[in-house]
């Protein structure tokens, strides 16, 4: 299984530290260098880091967006998150996650099909749920 | 029904924009902006508090400046230099209060797609419509989107007739167009309108009116071109 952790917030450390044992391939996208120091070397094998701006279908492609079977996303802003779920639900049907600020416009979102997190109670287990029903 | 206007971001041409509503008795509009300075600027120049300071995409916020305003008809208009805040602020207003007026500015060409999947549909193309300008200043015969007409795909569109275009001398009320288009008529290079229906013929710089679907574009631009029309 492949992932695509779109932002490198710290939910998104959370989130891959959680799933790195379930995944096969990780790929983070960011705007610029980031680190993800909780990653140990063994896990490091499985990880790749793309950097570019994620608002681009080019870029979101070149970070592997149409052989991800996953991806979570948290940009800086709301926004930005939002419009880049939505970018790459143009090209693609796999689960999208997207983890936000202000809970209060997620039934908005959730009715497009996506899956929101609140970032202020973060649960991880409706995407613990996808990857076990997708193995 | 009164109606009331909300215009997301504050730049020189959603101020063009207030003073042309202003001229049409539009008078109940509010600017939104995340920068505290705009909208302290733009207050500072006004007679009265026109503009609001916060997140466009806030339910909280947007109720405040009336996004749900009983016994009104809201107008949300996305104006913002991002198309990520002009699409979610337009989503929010469309899908969450359920506003049949919804306009945007798209400012990347890759981003149109996105707007009409997510039901965003009365979009101007910023880049486009600056590149049509000046191209069509060039003397290249490019169509002039005008207007959209409401979901339906198709437009009201204006194209300058070019020095070498073959229509050139052909009587506007026999032109025969290769695709499904009305022409309304056409305006001289002194601004003087002529209806479709007057045997009068195409000159040079006219500019001609049309409805026609978008997907004709690029056989309008070819026939009035003159490649098409022989």
């Amino acid at each position: 299984m492949k992932a695509l952790i779109i932002g490198s917030s710290f939910n998104l450390n959370k989130i891959s530290e959680s799933l790195i044992d379930k995944i096969d391939d990780l790929v983070f996208l960011d705007y610029e260098h980031s680190e993800f120091s909780h990653l140990d070397s063994s896990d490091r094998e499985k990880v790749t880091f793309h950097y570019g701006d994620m608002k681009e279908m080019d870029t979101l492609i070149s970070a592997g967006l149409e052989g991800s079977n996953i991806v979570i996303i948290d940009a800086q802003q709301d926004i930005e998150s939002l419009f880049v779920a939505q970018k790459c639900n143009i090209n693609l049907s796999s689960n999208i996650f997207i983890v936000l600020n202000d809970a209060s416009i997620s039934n908005i979102f959730e009715d497009l099909g996506f899956v929101i997190l609140d970032s202020n109670n973060l649960k991880l287990d409706k995407i613990i749920d996808y990857i076990e029903k997708f193995e | 029904m009164k109606k009331n206007i909300i215009i997301n971001g504050i730049n020189s041409e959603s101020q063009i924009l207030y003073e042309e509503l202003l001229n049409h008795g539009l008078d109940d509009v509010v600017f939104i902006d995340s920068n505290k300075e705009l909208v302290s600027n733009l207050n500072y120049k006004s007679e009265n508090l026109i503009a609001y300071s916060g997140n466009c995409i806030s339910p909280e916020f947007l109720e405040f400046i009336g996004i749900n305003r009983e016994n009104s008809q809201t107008i949300f208009v996305a104006m913002t230099d991002s198309d990520p805040s002009n699409l979610i602020s337009c989503e929010i207003a469309k899908l969450k209060y359920e506003l049949s007026e919804v306009v945007s500015i798209v400012n990347n060409r890759e981003n149109l797609p996105l707007f009409n999947a997510y039901g965003i549909n009365e979009l101007v193309l910023k880049e486009k419509s600056i590149t049509e300008l000046i191209l069509n200043t060039a003397g290249v015969s490019l169509p002039i989107r005008l207007m959209n007409i409401q979901s339906k795909g198709t437009s009201v569109w204006s194209i300058k007739i070019p020095p070498r275009s073959s229509i050139i001398g052909n009587d506007i009320s026999k032109l025969k167009i290769p695709f499904r288009a009305i022409i309304l008529g056409k305006i001289d290079n002194k601004g003087n309108p002529f209806q479709a229906t007057e045997n009068i013929d195409i000159e040079e710089d006219d500019t001609v009116l049309i409805i026609s679907s978008n997907r004709n574009e690029e056989s309008m631009t070819r026939f009035f071109q003159g490649k098409d029309n022989g």
